[in-house]
């Protein structure tokens, strides 16, 4: 729609509903404000769903939970689909505790081995229930 | 909640910006809407700057209320004494205000408006195509820039720049450095990142410093179109072209067809943050300067002197190029002004010494000597990038490269282009004409041949810049391309009947350049799928951080680990922490010898020299990939392995 502003001159605006009235160029500035509202929106839900932990990813890390060269507890941090692990620690020839441990997708869980001290390398080995392995050791 | 306070911040920005320019304009406002929404973001982040940088620097903290009240005070304080000086002056002598021209909007019809929006909206729309796949917090550049923006969110002061570094001492051994100054970073382009995550709570590990990149890269959109929008109003004789085609023509080439390459979304989710500023500042700086030249207002050169001072305090690259550029249009101007010399004397002279000008000269001078230089002049970033080349990385572009930089597309029609320009009789009379000429010329020659102006820096970061001018070349190339056809400049494009000849031309034109612009964002798109080893790297990080003992010295890998640089940003205890081994290339780089000690402790740990490296620096925890260098750690009985992921493993040097 055409209108007259105070000086006389002609000039177009849109009729668009709460926006009518405003010049088709401010028009254009609350479009593109929009639209970069939209994208970033788009980008924010993104990025949040893709540093979720657990949605669709499918991970689990081992390591010591303390960095006292004399303990051997260890935790498993659970984002895989795998809710059961088997652990087994040992000095390398031979196996001195095992066990099994449940955990969630998203848990985290601390385990205190029921061995006394190790002499050289002390290796803690975690399997997964889909068959996937990871191992940690302190060399003392 | 934090995405709602990031979008009511950073649109809070252009809104300080825009009562800044209230208060440089008054009432006489001669700024269409769109300039005045992409002057006022510029605006809102100098303004920004300049008060945190002028609280920090008076020894105030910058917490929330300290960040709001620099984004607040000046453009108020200015706004209103613009208000009442004109209330009063009007009050006292009844003077007429000076009405808004017709040449100040951009008069757009409903379907010019259409293909603006349209144009616009596909731009963003690709651009955030791309950003949902690249938009992750894994870009170096990226991380490096957040670490300095954090360190002020978490100190609430300005950050000195300088890291430690590994130095050779006697007897070939190394040891760590004092921080030494850096001046790769610029103040400018950490405090606004820092002053939205301090208002808005928004976390860095998020999508905020990608999108309020991807606003910066739309303001510079706008600045290009509003740019050639004036310089077609003035260029053609007897109108013989509309501006707006030839607005809409250069974001045609600007927008869609090259929305990922580098100046664009590779750079907005790489983190290129001071290039993105710079190619934002460049265009709106030269818009002031071009209206201030044809309208002979004295505002639009302040507000450009303005705008450059506040580049200066926000990229170097950018500030150097811009110089040139102004250089190169002074050239010009003075190679097409021959003839009128002294009148073009007078003219400048009369401009550069009236009121606004001589009060933004006035506060610039003394922010200068007052309250805070720009870094790189203490640091020697300066004379590194003056003089004979020194690497054959600075030599120049070959012209293969710098159409691969810019796009074959716009590269070809916009050559073309500058040679028509200097030939066709439309644009003879143009006082505008040594603008674009100036621009693109001086920049082709920085990234072609640099030693004919004695530049020492990477020739490939010039070729970026090329991109701008080279867009607006092809817009007027396609938007003008009747008149070639044409006898009389009298004939009006809008009934001008196109011949065979002329649409098959215009057809080939229109099909190359969407096949190439295509093209182009195809092969930059992203491969998805870094989320999971991320969030890997970022779950060691906090593990390693939360266990952290005195003395511990971090080493990690950037060859083989995602997101390595963002590791920093879990310790916040130097630039340099985590130590790094950077690209194997780089060790090897005869004229720029570094260290080696960061690439012996992961490659050789065992050797005696990456034994030496561990006894000399006190490295005791290193983080690599395991796919890649477990071999050598897990036979030596020195380390223990204390985290274990897939893509990352910990080891832990016995002490």
């Amino acid at each position: 729609m055409k209108e007259s502003d105070k000086n006389g001159k002609l000039i177009t605006k849109n009729s668009i509903g709460y926006l009518r009235g405003l010049s088709n160029e401010a028009f254009s500035v609350v479009i593109i404000v929009a639209f970069f509202v939209a994208a970033s929106g788009w980008l924010f839900f993104q990025v949040n769903r893709e540093l979720d932990p657990n949605n669709g990813k499918n991970w689990w890390t081992l390591a010591f939970e303390t960095r006292d060269a004399t303990s051997l507890s260890f935790a498993i941090e659970n984002h895989s689909n795998s809710t059961k692990f088997t652990y087994a620690v040992s000095n390398g020839k031979e196996t001195i505790d095992s066990g099994e441990i449940s955990l969630a997708k998203g848990d985290r869980k601390t385990v205190l081995p029921n061995v006394s001290t190790i002499p050289g390398r002390a290796i803690v080995t975690v399997t997964a229930l889909d068959g996937s392995k990871k191992e940690i050791y302190r060399e003392r | 909640m934090s995405f709602v306070l990031f979008l009511v911040f950073t649109l809070a920005i252009p809104f300080s910006g825009f009562l800044l320019l209230k208060g440089i304009f008054g009432r006489s406002f001669s700024l269409s809407a769109l300039e005045s929404f992409a002057f006022a973001f510029a605006l809102g982040i100098g303004s920004l700057d300049f008060s945190m940088i002028f609280i920090g620097k008076i020894g105030l903290s910058l917490t929330g209320l300290m960040i709001l009240a620099a984004l607040a005070v000046l453009p108020i304080i200015v706004f209103m004494s613009r208000f009442l000086i004109e209330r009063a002056s009007i009050g006292k002598r009844k003077i007429a205000l000076p009405k808004t021209s017709e040449s100040e909007q951009h008069r757009f019809n409903s379907a010019t408006l259409s293909l603006f929006l349209v144009l616009i909206g596909l731009t963003i729309f690709l651009k955030a195509i791309f950003l949902v796949d690249a938009g992750l917090p894994t870009a170096t550049d990226l991380g490096h820039h957040m670490y300095w923006s954090k360190m002020i969110v978490d100190t609430g002061q300005l950050p000195e720049y300088s890291k430690t570094e590994i130095i050779p001492t006697a007897n070939d051994h190394v040891a760590l450095s004092d921080p030494q100054p850096i001046s790769d970073f610029i103040i400018g382009e950490h405090l606004p990142f820092a002053a939205i995550a301090k208002l808005s709570g928004a976390s860095f590990f998020s999508a905020f410093p990608v999108s309020f990149l991807l606003f910066v890269n739309i303001i510079s959109l706008l600045a290009l179109f509003c740019f050639s929008f004036r310089l077609a109003e003035t260029l053609f004789v007897e109108n013989v072209v509309s501006p707006i085609t030839v607005g809409l023509a250069v974001l045609f080439f600007a927008g869609p067809l090259f929305a990922f390459s580098s100046p664009e979304a590779k750079f907005v989710s790489g983190g290129v943050v001071g290039n993105l500023f710079g190619n934002m500042f460049i265009p709106l700086v030269l818009l002031s300067f071009l209206r201030a030249y044809i309208s002979a207002d004295s505002r639009f050169l302040a507000l450009g002197i303005l705008l450059s001072f506040t580049l200066a305090y926000t990229h170097h690259l950018s500030s150097l190029v811009l110089a040139f550029i102004l250089l190169g249009i002074a050239v010009m101007v003075a190679v097409f002004s021959l003839k009128h010399a002294p009148a073009l004397m007078k003219r400048v002279w009369s401009l550069l010494f009236s009121p606004a000008p001589l009060l933004v000269i006035l506060f610039v001078v003394g922010f200068l000597l007052l309250v805070a230089m720009p870094t790189y002049i203490d640091t020697n970033a300066v004379t590194t990038a003056v003089g004979t080349p020194s690497k054959a990385t600075r030599t120049g572009l070959s012209f293969l490269q710098a159409t691969q930089s810019t796009g074959a597309a716009r590269m070809a029609i916009g050559l073309s282009a500058l040679l028509v320009a200097v030939t066709i009789r439309f644009l003879r009379r143009s006082p505008a004409l040594p603008f674009i000429l100036g621009w693109s010329g001086v920049l082709l020659i920085m990234a072609l041949r640099p030693h004919w102006l004695f530049l020492d820096i990477p020739s490939n970061r010039i070729g970026t810049y090329l991109s701008f001018p080279f867009a607006i070349l092809s817009g007027l190339f396609l938007a003008a391309f009747p008149i070639l056809y044409r006898d009389s400049a009298k004939q009006p494009a809008d009934v001008f009947v196109p011949g065979t000849l002329f649409l098959f031309t215009s057809l080939i034109l229109f099909s190359f350049s969407t096949w190439n612009g295509s093209q182009d964002n195809q092969s930059s798109l992203p491969s998805p799928g870094e989320a999971q080893d991320t969030l890997e790297v970022f779950s060691a990080s906090k593990y390693i951080a939360s266990r952290s003992l005195p003395g511990d010295l971090f080493l990690k890998d950037h060859n083989y680990l995602v997101a390595d640089s963002w590791m920093k940003l879990f310790f916040m205890r130097d630039y340099a922490y985590p130590l790094s081994r950077g690209y194997f290339k780089r060790y090897e780089d005869e004229a720029n010898p570094r260290e080696q000690c960061t690439l012996r402790m992961i490659s050789v740990p065992n050797l005696p020299e990456g034994r030496a490296c561990y006894s000399d620096l006190g490295v005791n925890l290193v983080a690599i990939n395991p796919a890649y260098d477990m071999a050598q750690f897990e036979k030596s009985r020195d380390f223990s392995l204390i985290y274990s992921g897939t893509i990352i493993q910990i080891y832990e040097r016995k002490r």
